[in-house]
């Protein structure tokens, strides 16, 4: 039984993959919203008999009339629903990656095009909805969370869009895969760094090399990674410009994460592991390096190198 | 679903809409019902306002349980259109009160719906039927508001009036087309909830003060147009039921009268042609001027030769029929269907014994022929002092004794009630004929007939034919001459329960035209809208498209129906076309094609500026017309200067030669040259 529904699903998926393929924006057509009777749109069917039944049996023209003007209502609003979603653009922001477990940030702008997109309500089944409405070419960005799961690039996953306005007797939806360039970072598995003095340059699991040295050669501009300990506030505050301190020997701890110093355990938990290393010797401001198979990462510090090493490790053995 | 609370909006318009809805119900809904709407109402402001909080579950079963004991006590038990439909409208309106979410929205606007349909089984004039399109406006309305309600995120106020008028004027077209050309057949089976109070007329038994009553009413009851020749006001004697069984208090209608049989002529010729849009009335009668003919499908001929609909007329009808007019109404043309003229003279024994001699002595014994028993019996009417009332006193046991030699006061059934049985027992087959007599002109020519017309008269039967004689015109020939008004003057009781009638104020002129005015659009209302059906149906059919069978019709349904969706189609892809923005940039993509196959070198994503000179420098004769694109195209583009028109126009000449263009040609053919010189 399972496997005929899942048989069903994947023909679905598939056939949906090709009908609406994954983009990185997305202009709401008549190729791509589909359109069918509400429950309420059916009570209205049933509404409608009972009403036409009257005016046949007391043949009566005022309520033939009245009949079948709400038919023709029923009828426009096809129309007008399906109007209602069409024009509507959906394209994804820049989101920023979180490890697994945490719920991501995934931010969507709606646009609408020429008419209104009133009570539009969009989200991941079973995750956040959010209702919106929007005047004819305006546009709003907003957040839609997912909760992850398991490490690496972000499964897609299709956003509904719905809406039943003006009338509520029909629902018109899409399926739109927004792509997210983002990785899902292994969940952080805390254990404590154990500094150990090893030799220069290869040493595991994290080692003091040289002891720190505050002098600071010069001022030079802040560059792209530098941390909040380099900035240099009274250059800054004096030029305007962010200034970073230049100093003898950057950092004053040097270490390198490595795969192999996590012995016997499962890789996943070695990822998470090194995950939690990672962000330990960022926030210690040392120098770090990562070596995982296939992946060396020679030492460095700052956001862009964290979300480096990171990555790396979301995407181990995945690609 | 998830429940989405109401927003105040929704609220305000779904109260007006249920509101709107009652408004046709308002004339027979009890007193209990105001009180409860109003409670109810006042108890939802509160909660509004935030005062109480919404009814709990013993209270709402307390509500239900007395609404449905007020509805019980109004039908009495038994099920009538009024009954069902208050049941219907305590829902609503209990509804209100409960109201707090977009489902209960959704409920509560399909009751107003409803209600307001079935408002129409009880008024149908045409300001009902505009009161109607407001109901329509505030359900349409409350619907889109409900719709509109949001439960998280933006919410832009929506223009929910405006998204109203597009939707129901968009439906316009296709709800005429559906009305016209839906088949209108038959009940599809016998209606048991009628409406019986919600008609006036003339009913099948006959009692002293029954049209008296009825004169209190100035309801329409049928509106006749007259195609060509129009009688006399004295001729306008509108036969419905004849009476002619007597149990010494009152008449019944004769079986005869329901007897249908195939129509035939009536003898004589045909003189006038009519078309009679008949109010409801409950029953089978229709109303035709003697010796009626008529072909229309669902009329048949009684053997009382009078015209007889093929069920209860319990909507609006109209009917073409035509009359020979006169005062005799032939035999019943079926020999077998001829009644034992013994039954035209059966009387109770021990009534009236009084008139039983009187009668006797009037013609010395022998049966007088029925045109001497007439003038005899209307001599001693205008001879003796008989006044013409419609506040006789009561009489009882041999009551037309009393009438005839005592009181000598009586409206038109005392009159008739009399004749008829001195007549009988002088030896004269007679029956009492109940209709209406007159009616209105009105100046745009056609005669409306009001229930105070309602009018009973004598046939006596002179060995061949029935002979109309009318004892009423002995003793108020203004009734007969000018109508009821005229020969109540003195008495001054015309409508004398109804003083906000318009009717009664006749002598004052702007009151009085006010009065047509408005009669005049309700006679063009009922006979273009309301009485539309089947026949009606089949003529328009026939007489537009020349279409006489149901088939073609709903052919001519489907492509009107196709028709609209081309049209709606078409009007899509005009919303959706490009813009000329974006035509531009389709149009170099077409160029950079075009430009890739005539073997012009560039790279993907080459400026196109510089694509332009490539091209002119490709294909010199072909350079001009790239100046001029470039230099369009720069000012379209830097300066803001945007003769999109001619940027396109120009684009598309350079597109069109460079086609002609085949790769590997060097330079350009001669043809080429030429254009490219000019």
């Amino acid at each position: 039984m399972t496997s005929i529904a899942d048989k069903r699903r994947n023909l679905w998926k598939r056939w949906l993959n090709r009908r609406i393929p994954p983009v990185s924006a997305l202009a709401l057509s008549h190729r791509n919203v589909f359109i069918l009777p509400s429950r309420t749109g059916w009570a209205f069917a049933a509404l409608l008999v009972a009403m036409l039944l009257t005016a046949i049996n007391y043949q009566n023209s005022l309520i033939y009339g009245l009949t079948f003007w709400l038919v023709s209502v029923g009828h426009g609003t096809i129309w007008l629903t399906f109007r209602n979603l069409s024009g509507l653009t959906l394209s994804a922001g820049k989101p920023t990656a979180c490890f697994a477990g945490d719920e991501i940030r995934l931010p969507v702008k709606f646009t609408s095009g020429k008419h209104w997109s009133a009570a539009i309500s969009a989200g991941y089944p079973e995750e956040t909805q959010l209702d919106l409405s929007l005047a004819p070419h305006e546009s709003s960005e907003m957040i839609l969370t997912r909760k992850t799961h398991k490490r690496g690039r972000l499964p897609l996953k299709r956003i509904r869009v719905e809406t039943q306005y003006p009338f509520g007797l029909f629902t018109a939806w899409s399926w739109v895969a927004l792509e997210y360039d983002v990785v899902v970072y292994p969940r952080p598995d805390y254990s404590p760094l154990v500094l150990s003095t090893g030799n220069e340059g290869d040493i595991l699991e994290g080692v003091t090399v040289t002891q720190g040295s505050d002098d600071v050669a010069g001022i030079r501009d802040y560059g792209r990674g530098d941390s909040m300990q380099q900035i240099s506030w009274k250059h800054s505050a004096r030029t305007g410009d962010l200034k970073s301190l230049e100093r003898e020997q950057e950092n004053s701890v040097l270490c390198w994460l490595t795969w192999d110093s996590l012995q016997g355990i499962d890789p996943e938990l070695r990822l998470s592991r090194l995950a939690s290393w990672v962000d330990q010797a960022e926030s210690a401001g040392w120098k770090y390096g990562l070596s995982i198979p296939g992946n060396d990462i020679s030492p460095s510090s700052g956001h862009a190198h964290r979300h480096q090493c990171l990555t790396a490790l979301a995407i181990w053995g995945q690609d | 679903m998830q429940t989405v609370a109401l927003p105040r909006q929704s609220l305000l318009l779904l109260v007006l809409a249920v509101i709107s809805s009652l408004v046709p119900h308002l004339g027979y809904l009890p007193v209990w019902f105001y009180g409860m709407a109003l409670f109810v109402l006042g108890w939802r402001a509160l909660v509004y306002w935030g005062y109480v909080s919404f009814p709990g579950r013993v209270a709402k079963t307390i509500a239900v349980g007395l609404a449905c004991a007020g509805v019980y006590s109004l039908s009495g038990g038994q099920i009538s259109l009024e009954a069902s439909s208050a049941f219907l409208i305590s829902a609503g309106v209990l509804k209100l009160l409960e109201m707090a979410n977009r489902r209960d929205g959704v409920v509560v606007v399909f009751i107003a719906f409803f209600i307001q349909a079935t408002g129409f089984l009880f008024q149908q004039n045409i300001f009902y039927s505009i009161q109607g399109i407001g109901t329509l406006v505030l359900a349409t309305a409350a619907m889109i508001s409900t719709q509109a309600a949001v439960r998280t995120g933006i919410h832009t106020e929506l223009p929910v009036f405006r998204m109203t008028a597009r939707l129901l004027f968009l439906a316009l077209p296709f709800m005429l087309i559906v009305y016209f050309l839906f088949p209108r057949f038959g009940p599809l089976w016998s209606v048991a909830l009628q409406s019986d109070s919600a008609m006036t007329g003339l009913s099948e038994r006959m009692q002293p003060g029954d049209i008296s009553d009825l004169s209190q009413s100035s309801a329409v009851a049928f509106r006749v147009t007259f195609d060509g020749k129009k009688p006399d006001r004295s001729e306008l004697y509108w036969r419905a039921m004849t009476l002619d069984r007597h149990d010494g208090e009152g008449w019944d209608t004769s079986r005869l009268d329901q007897s249908e049989l195939p129509m035939s002529l009536p003898g004589q010729p045909l003189q006038y042609r009519y078309e009679v849009i008949q109010e409801p009335t409950g029953q089978h009668f229709l109303f035709s001027l003697a010796g009626p003919y008529s072909t229309e499908s669902q009329v048949s001929l009684t053997s009382t030769r009078l015209l007889r609909y093929d069920r209860p007329v319990y909507q609006r009808i109209q009917y073409q029929a035509e009359s020979a007019g006169g005062t005799s109404v032939g035999p019943a043309f079926d020999p077998r269907m001829m009644t034992p003229p013994d039954n035209y003279l059966r009387l109770p024994a021990d009534v009236n014994p009084q008139t039983k001699a009187w009668a006797r002595e009037l013609s010395n014994g022998k049966i007088p022929t029925a045109a001497a028993f007439a003038q005899a019996f209307k001599q001693y009417i205008s001879r003796e002092p008989f006044f013409y009332t419609l506040r006789p006193p009561r009489y009882s046991g041999d009551d037309i004794d009393q009438f005839l030699f005592a009181g000598r006061r009586g409206f038109c059934e005392h009159y008739a009630s009399a004749m008829t049985f001195a007549a009988r027992a002088a030896g004269i087959p007679a029956r009492v004929v109940a209709g209406y007599q007159g009616g209105e002109w009105h100046p745009d020519g056609y005669l409306t007939v009001r229930q105070y017309d309602a009018h009973a008269w004598v046939e006596l039967w002179d060995g061949s034919v029935w002979v109309r004689t009318d004892p009423t015109a002995a003793v108020a020939p203004e009734r007969i001459e000018y109508g009821l008004r005229e020969a109540l003057a003195e008495e001054n009781s015309f409508l004398a329960d109804n003083l906000l009638s318009p009717h009664r104020y006749q002598d004052i002129n702007w009151i009085n035209s006010l009065r047509l005015q408005m009669d005049n659009i309700n006679y063009l209302w009922s006979r273009w809208v309301l009485s539309y059906d089947g026949d009606r149906q089949k003529g328009l059919l026939s007489r537009w498209f020349g279409i006489d069978q149901l088939l073609d019709g709903l052919y001519v349904l489907a492509a009107s129906i196709a028709g609209l969706f081309i049209i709606g189609a078409t009007w899509q892809w005009w919303q959706q076309r490009p813009d000329k923005v974006s035509r531009i940039v389709q149009r170099w993509q077409r160029l950079t094609e075009v430009a890739t196959r005539a073997g012009v070198p560039f790279d993907a994503g080459v400026a196109p500026l510089s694509l332009l000179k490539r091209i002119s420098e490709r294909y010199p004769p072909l350079a001009e017309d790239s100046k001029a694109c470039a230099e369009l195209f720069v000012r379209y583009q830097y300066a803001g200067e945007g003769d999109t028109v001619g940027l396109e126009k120009r684009l598309s000449r350079l597109i069109r030669r460079l086609r002609r263009i085949r790769p590997g040609t060097e330079a350009a053919t001669s043809r080429d040259v030429k254009e490219g010189a000019v």
